[in-house]
């Protein structure tokens, strides 16, 4: 039997008209998910197998290899801050509003103890509770 | 004389659409992998409460000094050997309290190290005291 063949053309056309809208689904998935780091102070961080996602909006205080301090209330990018005792009055201005407001120390590898030790404990008198260490994972980059 | 109409395409050019999509994509998957977030957490003291509750003898004290050797309760120990050490400890007092002091010459590496490795045993009740807190309290303070 003959089958006669439709008279209309096929048209040659992929339906994209979609894709835009996956696309841009996708990218509302990225853009909630990225935190950007507010501090783009190069040093090398410590390396640690035990790693925790630090909460968003964090105060980041951070201490390169020299001893210089640089500071974020978690909104901001951070700012220099002039030696340990500016650090303290903004600390202390952090957790005036909120004592459970956490801070994040992103400090070299390098630095001295006694460096992180003196935050700490202008962190503690201050009144702060939540405090992490930032840390690079095992095979990141 | 008639001019003939053009018919106009009643189209809105969306097929740029998914390119620009697809291009902010990639750049905040790439931004989400450079951002550092990550770390391990403790919480400090709260100011009115003493730091040190535990009586030392019940804790174990892990001493870090200046060039990042360790002494456990004032036996000289390897960072690989803390896990053997505190493992059978814990599981008889899963809340046993370990102190860490730290050297106030030792690189901060050091102390993330043991840190780090106190976290894989599982230990629940870290304290890290500051040098004034030593002070406070008359324990020893390294040098």
């Amino acid at each position: 039997m003959h089958i006669r063949r439709s008279e209309r053309p096929l048209q040659a056309v992929i339906p994209t008209a979609s894709m835009a809208d996956i696309a841009f689904l996708l990218i509302i998935f990225f853009m909630v998910t990225t935190a950007y780091s507010l501090d783009r102070t190069p040093m090398e961080l410590p390396q640690t197998r035990e790693q925790q996602q630090t909460s968003k909006g964090a105060a980041i205080i951070a201490i390169t290899e020299d001893g210089s301090f640089h500071f974020s209330e978690g909104e901001a990018d951070t700012r220099p801050v002039n030696g340990i005792d500016e650090l303290t009055s903004v600390v202390q201005g952090v957790t005036a509003a909120n004592r459970l407001h956490q801070f994040v120390i992103k400090a070299d590898r390098r630095v001295k103890y006694r460096v992180i030790d003196e935050v700490l404990e202008r962190l503690r008198l201050a009144g702060a509770e939540n405090v992490a260490l930032l840390s690079r994972g095992e095979g990141q980059p | 004389m008639k001019i003939a109409r053009r018919t106009l395409p009643s189209e809105i050019p969306t097929s740029s659409m998914a390119d620009v999509a697809f291009l902010l994509i990639i750049f905040f998957l790439v931004a989400s992998f450079y951002s550092v977030t990550r770390g391990i957490q403790f919480s400090l003291p709260k100011h009115d409460e003493a730091a040190l509750t535990a009586e030392p003898e019940a804790a174990v004290l892990i001493e870090i000094d200046a060039n990042g050797s360790l002494t456990v309760d004032n036996k000289a120990m390897p960072l690989g050997d803390i896990r053997g050490y505190l493992a059978p400890r814990l599981q008889r007092n899963p809340t046993k309290s370990v102190i860490l002091q730290t050297s106030l010459d030792a690189p901060y590496q050091a102390m993330t190290d043991v840190f780090d490795e106190l976290r894989q045993v599982g230990v629940q009740n870290l304290v890290i005291p500051t040098s004034s807190e030593l002070q406070t309290y008359g324990l020893r303070q390294l040098k």
